[in-house]
């Protein structure tokens, strides 16, 4: 192996590396990139369902409440400190939206054997421990998930729905993703609403987890140095059962089509006894999502609008005219929707909307330079570079790549993004058709903020 | 120059630390990573808002957020251009951040590295401030600081430290305030910046796939011929040992009640080392006491008490040093109670050997983890060679904390009147 400029001997991951395949099982695939890189390598297990209210509410809870307690590890401590045993082995839950669907799993990190002071099987031990979890819960003398930890669960789940305001950024822009996707899988809230988990019963639960052991069909992604077929295999076996040998993978990202262009554009104001306003635009971007042609087109505009400090916005709402701090521009590929987002003074609002809105009709004119389109096309293939450094960037990377059906390597991305004209840029712009306009105006004055109240 | 070489067996890594003539510390971690990561950093953070230099008798006292301030202001360069446009035309991501005892410039780029350092050095080294630039930034630091304002962990902590210290200036924000900013000028910030922005007061590291003469060419064709370092003098802070509240609390509209309850270490050893011992121990004293797997996070979650959203860790330096928990409760003066007496229980029948053993794996274990990504290590790197320490002494020391000194740490730090609650609840 050649020695690089550093004398490091380990090698990088190359960008033209696609992950291998490995059957999982009758029916899973492991998809997992073998490398020496990493000190700590990642699996992850994940099943796919589409996105309804039922999986909203129901797929989080479930899998909080079976990691509550299990046959062999009885309480949540059991587990946890069965995986400090394990090194200090952290195991998350992972429960997010791509597209129309709802992603549920695991993830794990696996300590490198070769750094271990004893012979321990880490992706054994830690399957072993995932077995138990979705396989053998305890449960109460009529076979149901316990009702106190059912309980317990639903009280955390409500917390987590009212605790999206906590974060006033964060609340606007799951407001004005709600607004946006209305109507569709995705304006479904995740974790659904207060009353919804209200309503659960250990009963449902329980004959939900029946239901869903039946169509696990597992998706692992695996980056590190141990050899994927074992991992396979050792996963493989967890999930071969009498149980969801029908199980049917759910396909794609969506089953409906993407809604190509604004019919009219909503406009929604709330308010928020906090400091600081939030605005929030949402468009939509003429249909185009990852494996369109125009994808590549689309991500290189967002980046110039609003992804990095050369960015028009950044430079002319921030820069120039000082009216925020944070303001930056989103793609979600996986809907054909792009966000921009801006934290300001309530004063600043109308000014504020007003630049991006110009800045936008900019970018459609074609008023941007040159070397503002290279700086945005050399920050966005530099993000594409830095893919291989980190396993969970390379697992989001590729996993959502598997469900787009979408082959290309991060190395063919950036000589798309490279092939770019600023006629592709500006097509891509001008397809955008505003959605959404939400503001969420803050209406505490600083003075009555209150921390004097000493007990 | 002078270089030493560093090398770990346990980590299977080595760096680098390089004398420049200039006076700067440069440290080279080699890692055969696409992406290299670099961080420029000052000794000068928050916390210096009253300093000398060895040539003046006077002490200077600044407005809070001047570190702050010229952290922002620094990317401005003489011809009008920001550092940030370049960064991203070389392909770079750039940031800068400042903390109670630094301010720091980085960072990443998968291509063209040398050309980066380059404008991290040159803008770093070329500072250009005037009235009109300094007057509008702050209407920007000023949403930043609302910013902070509106996010109740932030807003928790801030009272924490308000709550634990008296007068130590870590108590106020390290962005300042919009009426301390108010006072910041270009002048006042050229005088701040040639007292600390000294290259004898700065450490710059890199990790990646980068030589160290990579670094030190960089070096050599940037940085000023330097004069004689003026040494930096900061006045002295008193500080009781007791906290100044015991309680302090604040209303934002939160979900459910947010705390930090937290105890003052009254012991700050001088030497460097004792320092990252104590550090060490207090770490592992930390995890086997307050870790998801411990009796107390457990038995309160288990009475829903605590949520998952919990996490518990000690912060120290030369001239403060806290143990904090941090949660979502519904009653965060019960969980005080808690674990009033669940510490005494501790104390009683000592901390459990399986505990112990299972805490002090899990913690070298990260150790190791800690070495994937070059940002952390840079990161990492910059802390100890801010402290003049090497980084690879670590995982040896944490290796030889034993558990009587952790016993006894226990005894010595948590006592009721060195303690704070602070708490954000609902209107």
């Amino acid at each position: 192996m050649a020695n690089s400029a550093s004398g490091e001997t380990t090698k990088p991951i190359a960008e033209e590396e696609r992950p291998r395949e490995y059957p999982c099982g009758s029916r899973g695939t492991l998809r997992a990139i073998r490398t020496d890189r990493f000190k700590a390598g990642q699996l992850t297990f994940s099943t796919v369902l589409p996105i309804t209210r039922e999986n909203a509410v129901m797929a989080p809870l479930m899998l909080s409440v079976l990691r509550r307690g299990t046959e062999r590890y009885p309480a949540l401590a059991d587990i946890n400190r069965r995986l400090d045993d394990l090194y200090g082995s952290a195991l998350w839950v992972q429960c997010a939206y791509r597209g129309d669907r709802l992603i549920l799993g695991f993830g794990m990190d696996l300590l490198d054997g070769s750094y271990l002071p004893e012979p321990v099987n880490l992706p054994e031990g830690l399957t072993e421990i995932l077995d138990q979890i979705l396989y053998h819960p305890l449960l109460d003398d009529r076979g149901l998930l316990r009702k106190a930890c059912v309980e317990s669960e639903k009280t955390l789940q409500r917390d987590e729905i009212r605790a999206l305001r906590n974060v006033p950024a964060q609340y606007a822009a799951a407001q004005a993703r709600r607004i946006f996707y209305e109507g569709t899988p995705a304006g479904i809230p995740l974790y659904g609403t207060e009353e919804e988990v209200e309503r659960v019963t250990a009963e449902q639960l329980t004959r939900y987890w029946n239901c869903w052991k039946q169509t696990v069909v597992p998706e692992c992604f695996y980056v590190g140095g141990d050899n994927p077929e074992k991992i396979a295999g050792t996963i493989g076996r967890v999930f071969d059962r009498a149980e969801n040998r029908n199980a049917v993978p759910v396909l794609g990202l969506s089953d409906r089509p993407v809604i190509e262009k604004a019919d009219k554009t909503r406009r929604v104001e709330e308010e928020l006894p906090v400091g600081q306003s939030h605005l929030v635009l949402g468009y939509r971007t003429g249909g185009v999502t990852v494996g369109h042609p125009e994808w590549a087109a689309a991500a290189l505009m967002t980046e110039l609008l609003g992804m990095s400090p050369s960015s028009l916005l950044f430079r002319n709402v921030r820069e120039k005219l000082s009216l925020c701090y944070s303001i930056s521009a989103g793609y979600d590929a996986f809907r054909g929707a792009l966000f921009v987002s801006c934290s300001l003074s309530a004063k600043n609002r109308e000014i504020a909307e007003a630049e991006i809105l110009g800045q936008v009709a900019a970018l459609c004119e074609g008023r941007f330079g040159n070397d503002e389109l290279e700086a945005a096309r050399q920050s966005l293939c530099g993000a594409y570079r830095q893919l291989g450094d980190r396993p969970a960037s390379l697992e989001s990377f590729w996993a959502g790549r598997a469900m787009a059906g979408v082959a290309e390597t991060p190395a063919e991305c950036r000589q798309r993004f490279a092939a770019l004209t600023r006629g592709d840029v500006i097509a891509a712009a001008r397809r955008l058709s505003l959605n959404t306009v939400y503001f969420l105006r803050g209406t505490a004055p600083e003075e009555t903020i209150d921390d004097s109240d000493e007990i | 120059m002078i270089a030493t070489k560093f090398e770990s067996a346990l980590l299977r890594e080595r760096y680098w630390k390089i004398e420049h003539p200039s006076g700067l510390r440069i440290y080279v971690f080699p890692k055969r990573t696409t992406v290299a990561y670099a961080v420029l950093a000052t000794a000068y953070g928050s916390l210096d808002v009253s300093f000398r230099t060895a040539d003046r008798p006077d002490f200077v006292t600044v407005p809070d957020g001047v570190a702050h301030f010229l952290e922002h202001k620094l990317f401005d360069n003489p011809d009008g251009s920001d550092s940030l446009l370049r960064f991203t035309a070389l392909g770079a991501d750039a940031n800068a951040y400042t903390d109670y005892n630094r301010t720091a410039y980085l960072f990443s780029t998968a291509e063209r590295f040398g050309e980066s350092l380059e404008e991290l050095l040159r803008f770093v080294f070329t500072p250009y401030f005037t009235p009109e630039t300094v007057a509008k930034e702050r209407g920007i630091i000023a949403e930043e600081i609302r910013m902070y304002r509106d996010a109740p962990f932030d807003r928790c902590f801030q009272n924490l430290l308000e709550g634990l210290y008296h007068s130590h200036p870590v108590r106020r924000n390290i962005c300042g305030s919009e009426g301390s900013i108010a006072n910041i000028t270009a002048d006042l910030l050229y005088e701040c910046y040639r007292v600390f922005y000294q290259p004898s007061n700065m450490i710059l590291c890199v990790s990646g796939d980068v030589a160290p003469e990579t670094v030190t060419a960089a070096a050599d064709r940037i940085l000023p011929a330097s004069p004689a370092p003026r040494a930096i003098i900061r006045a002295p802070i008193c500080e009781p040992e007791t906290a100044a509240r015991s309680e302090i609390s604040a209303r934002m509209p939160v979900s459910k009640p947010i705390f930090y309850l937290a105890v003052k270490d009254p012991v700050l050893p001088p030497d460097a080392m004792a320092r990252l011992r104590r550090d060490a121990a207090m770490s592992l004293l930390s995890d086997v006491l307050f870790s998801r797997s411990s009796v107390f996070f457990n038995r309160l979650f288990e009475r829903g008490l605590l949520t998952t959203s919990y996490s518990h860790g000690y912060s120290g330096t030369d001239s403060f040093a806290f143990h904090s928990i941090c949660g979502e409760s519904n009653d965060p003066r019960a969980v005080r109670r808690e674990c009033a007496e669940y510490l005494a229980q501790v104390r009683e029948n000592g901390i459990s050997e399986d505990d112990f053993r299972r805490s002090k794996r899990g913690l070298i274990a990260d150790q190791i983890r800690a070495y994937d990504s070059t940002e952390e290590i840079c990161n990492n790197l910059l802390s100890f060679a801010l402290e003049g320490l090497d980084l690879f002494s670590y995982p040896d020391l944490l290796s030889s904390v034993t558990k009587e000194e952790c016993e006894s740490l226990l005894n010595e730090v948590f006592t009721p009147e060195r303690e704070c609650l602070s708490v954000v609840e609902d209107y």
